[in-house]
């Protein structure tokens, strides 16, 4: 057993009244991974930032013992903090875009960390940021290291990140959600990435609220909730056998989000019995271009009454302008939506403008979608046909929410609790399609499951179809009767949810299947 | 070259605007051009009407006025006896002088206090920005009188007519106050983003996260603003000059309106367009030297 | 954060007694505005003349307090012109089409060329001095202020989620309006109306001291500074008092409307 490069004992961090982190201890060990996984608010972001001295302005840390190489740094001061950020520590952040300086090179950016520690002599430093960039993978790292971040791909701007961070050839790498802003197929990439630094010996803390993420590196997990570790031990025992009720939950929360279960496999749904039933949306060869970009080209597909079509795809696949044509906020430039076998996309806003309480929208952020000024109650009302006072406490009782709510304005509910208003308002005029454009991806796994289930649960007892978009696979999977893959503004592949998952066609269909990570993998490897 | 058409469509509309004020005043227009200057006979009258095209149709007025302005031509001051380009050629420099001494004054004020500042102590914090608030709103006449009646009248340290460091701190004091607000707010959005984290964990002390990271940020909207206020600094000359009885553009539209001078007027209103325009098209190159985010395409 | 509410109760308080000032003056001031004591002029600050006499021998303090009415006026008045003339100019550009939003940015843009106190002697120079030149000149300068935030207001407000949502929910455009679009403009467009006031209030004062407001011995600070102006080395109350009196008014206006903005922009 080799000495840990990092260990923080008792661990207490607070901010002014509140406690984020009580009693918490972990140890790394060269070239393995430490995972802390939490949802948000869980402390997890704040344990880490210690073990670099940047827990953040107001907080007051209190531990029996933090050490990083074996030497004690609890009672560094900034100084000694400095010297050894960057050299004993590297840290990366979740979206480069942002946790990269976007007024300065990403050359400049690597740089600074080798003139602070004079790693190499000055004349060295140019060849060093390349050779960085190209260890990270950059490819053509002379032109990359004088572009500025937002010239680079979400995945080009992580791997620059990691090689700023890794550039003093610290013996410790803190990941703080390092793949959480990007594509599936990108994600696997850095994931890979950091498999090698961890190959090559050093240490790795890796933080994500995602434990499918983390079952793919960690060696040893630690569950936070509230501020404490709930549950500890080697990866394959926490994934594999969890013992506390909260990873349990987890764990359900992510095998259902991925392979294993669809929704559809329930006895209930068997049978594909919706083949059968009628028409409710029928868009034909939808095209849409936003300056010389074709955002959607000849997107054709059919909605049945009471089944989930998901449509599936990474960021710029053309999804969210299907979801804008479909609800005739934007005109296709060629095709056709209908709607209960009417004309719909092609219609004059004055004639669509009665006929819209048929089909209707919940969103991703549904706090910006909500007039800031009104409350629940008024939300609500103003999507029934004619005010009724019972008919929206019974439409938040559908919901799972109390009349108790009735009175707060959107910014005082939780961001579960808003989008079950959302769900609500969009219920409220009994539409016969509901588009769901990304509607659990700002949530917590814990969370999503619940809104997911609330939607199948309405599914059934209403018989409202859903659009529903994701870029998430295993949501996709879970809730779909039949799913759509789009890239670039196309279909892809289109078919049944067994099929599209057990059995791809398309290479970029198996592709975006391949590098979801998966839990279940990891526990039998 | 878009850039290049909006100045010069801002010019001609401000060429516009003086026209039309020339009408739209109450009174013969050749008497507005004329002004209050004694001794002139119905016969330099006649002269000017005839000069000026008066008794021609508007449009045809107008696209001669056009013409002229083109040539560099401002009329003639009849008050003063010598053409409006000579009396804001002799004027200006001084008035130049003063506002870019006051502008240079207001940012190193605003540099140096918003970097020291910003995310610091809040009683440090709240002592500065309760400054810049009254700062603000101050009437710059008033704190000139106070400069004068302090340095020149009790102390004697400085002239009380003529000087150039009492009037440009009198002048300097409002534009500080906003250039310091919103460095410091740029300042404090910048240190509140991630890549400022980033930094710091490369071992980067907070000084240098301040100046190398930060402060580029915080330029940016800095630099806009600077541009806006040269002109309004420009114009607000006219009451510093008044106050410390220093000669200047200001005084020479002061005296123009209440002679009702209108050639002069006019001149003063294109001149301060012209210094105004040549100030944005700068403030516009030096944004994009700051920000590469216009410069360069992200990837497709 | 405290110290920001001490602030706006300050403000608030330091508002009241200018609008009583304003009101009922005779209330305030021990003299008569216009009271002239030959044998007492240029006196220094004491119990009898709480801020001195001025060349004429007339009491400061009850000039100062006689003057509020007529700066709160100019205030009010030119910051309600501009607030209408902006809101025209903000609405007309957003509802009438592309080529009415080009022609009042344009518009605006020639403004900005021009600004603050050089269109204020060139909107002078067309009407004239006087009070309701001085009025008129301050609104001029101030309406593309409140031009833009009007219809930076209601193109954000349009483009917004919650607009998408009514839409979606197939309300007509002029329920938009009405239930959504006004409502949440209304807000940031009186704040800055409120802000106005106080730079209104010291930029009409400024002419006034220009000797642009008018003739007449009407008390009012600009003018009453102006005519102290040869007088500031020997009585330094004279300058200094009425001074005060602007300062402290603006910043109470400026700070009682800065606190509205923050918690108007808190809420949003």
């Amino acid at each position: 057993m080799s000495i840990p490069i990092a260990e923080i004992e008792d661990l207490h961090i607070s901010f002014g009244s509140v406690s984020a982190v009580r009693g918490v201890s972990l140890s790394i060990e060269p070239g393995k991974c430490v995972a802390l996984v939490g949802e948000s608010g869980s402390g997890k972001s704040v344990t880490a930032r210690t073990l670099v001295g940047l827990t953040g302005a107001g907080a007051s840390v209190l531990a029996a013992r933090v050490a990083l190489g074996g030497t004690d740094v609890t009672r560094h001061g900034e100084r000694q903090w400095r010297s050894l950020r960057g050299r004993v520590a590297g840290l990366v952040l979740q979206d480069a875009l942002v946790s990269l300086d976007p007024l300065r090179t990403v050359g400049a950016e690597i740089a600074e960390v080798l003139h602070r520690h004079r790693v190499v002599p000055r004349a060295g430093i140019r060849d060093r940021v390349i050779e960085l960039l190209s260890l990270a993978g950059v490819p053509e790292p002379e032109v990359r290291a004088g572009q500025y971040p937002h010239q680079l791909s979400g995945g080009l701007r992580q791997r620059a990140l990691i090689a700023s961070a890794i550039a003093a050839d610290p013996p410790l790498l803190i990941a703080d959600e390092p793949t959480t802003a990007l594509d599936v197929t990108v994600q696997a990439q850095i994931l890979d990435l950091l498999a090698e630094r961890k190959a090559a010996g050093t240490g790795l803390l890796l933080i994500s609220h995602d434990l499918a993420v983390v079952a793919r590196l960690a060696d040893h997990i630690h569950v936070m909730k509230d501020g404490v570790f709930v549950e500890s031990g080697p990866a394959q025992e926490v994934l594999h056998d969890p013992q506390h009720p909260y990873t349990r939950s987890l764990v359900a929360a992510v095998t259902s989000l991925t392979r294993g279960v669809s929704r559809s496999d329930s006895p209930s749904r068997a049978g594909n019995a919706t083949t059968q039933r009628e028409v409710v949306l029928e868009a034909s060869e939808l095209t849409k271009r936003y300056g010389g970009r074709r955002a959607v080209d000849g997107v054709s597909f059919t909605l049945r009454a009471g089944e989930t079509l998901g449509l599936v795809g990474e960021s710029g696949s053309g999804k969210t302008t299907v979801a804008r044509l479909v609800l005739g906020l934007l005109a296709p430039d060629t095709g056709q939506v209908e709607l209960d076998g009417q004309a719909w996309s092609g219609l004059a806003e004055r004639d669509r403008r009665p006929r819209r309480q048929e089909i209707q929208v919940i969103h991703q952020d549904p706090l910006s979608s909500f007039d800031p000024r009104l409350t629940v109650r008024r939300l609500i009302e103003e999507a029934l046909p004619v005010r009724d006072e019972g008919r929206v406490a019974e439409l938040l009782d559908q919901v799972g929410l109390g009349v108790d709510l009735l009175g707060r304005r959107p910014r005082e509910l939780s961001g579960g609790q808003r989008q079950r208003v959302a769900i609500a308002r969009a219920l409220a005029p009994e539409p016969r399609v509901l588009v769901c454009d990304e509607p659990v991806s700002a949530l917590d796994v814990s969370i999503q499951a619940q809104v997911l289930d609330l939607l199948a649960d309405l599914q059934r007892e209403l018989g409202v179809s859903y659009l529903f978009i994701s870029h998430h696979l295993g949501v996709i999977h879970h809730v779909s009767d039949r799913v759509l893959v789009m890239k670039d503004g196309r279909v892809i592949e289109e078919g049944d949810v067994h099929q599209i998952f057990n059995a791809p066609q398309a290479a970029y269909t198996k592709e975006l299947l391949a590098a979801v990570p998966q839990l279940e993998d990891a526990i039998r490897s | 070259m878009k850039r290049l058409a909006l100045s010069a469509g801002v010019l001609w509309g401000a060429v516009t605007v003086a026209f039309i004020a020339l009408h739209l005043a109450p009174g013969k227009v050749v008497d507005l051009i004329i002004g209050n200057s004694p001794g002139v006979t119905p016969a330099v009258r006649q002269q000017i009407i005839k000069d000026y095209g008066l008794d021609r149709p508007l449009l045809v007025q107008y696209v001669s006025y056009l013409e002229h302005v083109l040539r560099g031509d401002l009329g003639h001051s009849y008050r003063l006896q010598i053409p409006v380009s000579r009396a804001i050629g002799d004027a200006l420099p001084a008035t130049l002088a003063l506002t870019f001494t006051a502008i240079g004054l207001a940012l190193i004020f605003a540099l140096v206090v918003a970097v020291l500042t910003a995310h610091r102590r809040p009683w440090l914090r709240g002592l500065f920005s309760t400054a810049e608030t009254i700062g603000v709103s101050i009437p710059t006449f008033w704190f000139g009188i106070l400069l004068l009646t302090v340095f020149s009248f009790t102390l004697h340290l400085a002239p009380a007519a003529g000087g150039l460091v009492l009037p440009a701190i009198a002048l300097a004091v409002a534009p500080a106050g906003m250039l310091t607000q919103v460095l410091r707010d740029g300042l404090e959005n910048a240190l509140d983003e991630p890549f400022i984290v980033t930094a710091r964990s490369r071992g980067l002390g907070d000084f240098a996260v301040r100046l190398r990271h930060g402060l580029r940020h915080a330029l940016l909207p800095a630099i806009t603003l600077t541009g806006w206020l040269i002109g309004l600094t420009l114009g607000s000359a006219v009451v510093v000059e008044q106050v410390f009885s220093r000669p200047g553009l200001g005084q020479l539209a002061l005296g123009a309106v209440t002679g009702k001078d209108m050639p002069v007027v006019m001149g003063v209103v294109l001149v301060v367009a012209l210094v105004y325009v040549i100030a944005s098209t700068v403030v516009d190159l030096l944004y994009r030297v700051v920000d590469p985010r216009l410069r360069t395409e992200a990837p497709s | 954060m405290r110290s920001l509410r001490i602030g706006f109760w300050l403000g608030v308080l330091v508002l009241a007694v200018l609008v009583v000032a304003a009101i009922v003056p005779g209330a305030l001031a021990p003299h008569s505005p216009d009271a002239a004591d030959p044998l007492l002029t240029l006196a220094r600050p004491s119990a009898r003349f709480l801020f001195g006499t001025d060349q004429n021998g007339r009491d400061v303090f009850s000039r100062v307090v006689f003057g509020v009415r007529r700066s709160l006026l100019t205030g009010v008045g030119a910051s309600a012109l501009a607030l209408l003339g902006g809101t025209v100019l903000g609405v007309l550009a957003t509802q009438g089409g592309r080529l009415a939003d080009e022609v009042v940015t344009r518009l605006l843009d020639v403004q900005m060329a021009i600004p603050g106190m050089t269109l204020a002697l060139l909107v002078i120079a067309v009407t004239g001095t006087g009070t309701g030149s001085v009025v008129v000149a301050v609104a001029v300068i101030t309406i593309p202020g409140y031009a833009r935030i009007v219809r930076g207001q209601i193109l954000q407000i349009r483009r917004s989620g919650y607009v998408e949502a009514a839409v979606a929910l197939g309300q007509r455009p002029s329920t938009i309006t009405i239930r959504h679009v006004v409502p949440n403009a209304l807000g940031p467009v009186l704040v800055l109306a409120t802000i106005g006031v106080g730079a209104a209030i010291g930029a009409g004062s400024s002419l006034s001291f220009l000797g642009l407001g008018g003739q007449g011995g009407a008390p009012e600070w600009g003018a009453m500074l102006a005519g102290s102006r040869d007088y500031f080395a020997v009585a330094w109350w004279a300058a200094v008092f009425p001074g005060l009196a602007i300062t402290i008014t603006v910043l109470a206006v400026t700070v009682v409307g800065r606190h509205l903005q923050k918690r108007i922009e808190g809420r949003q």
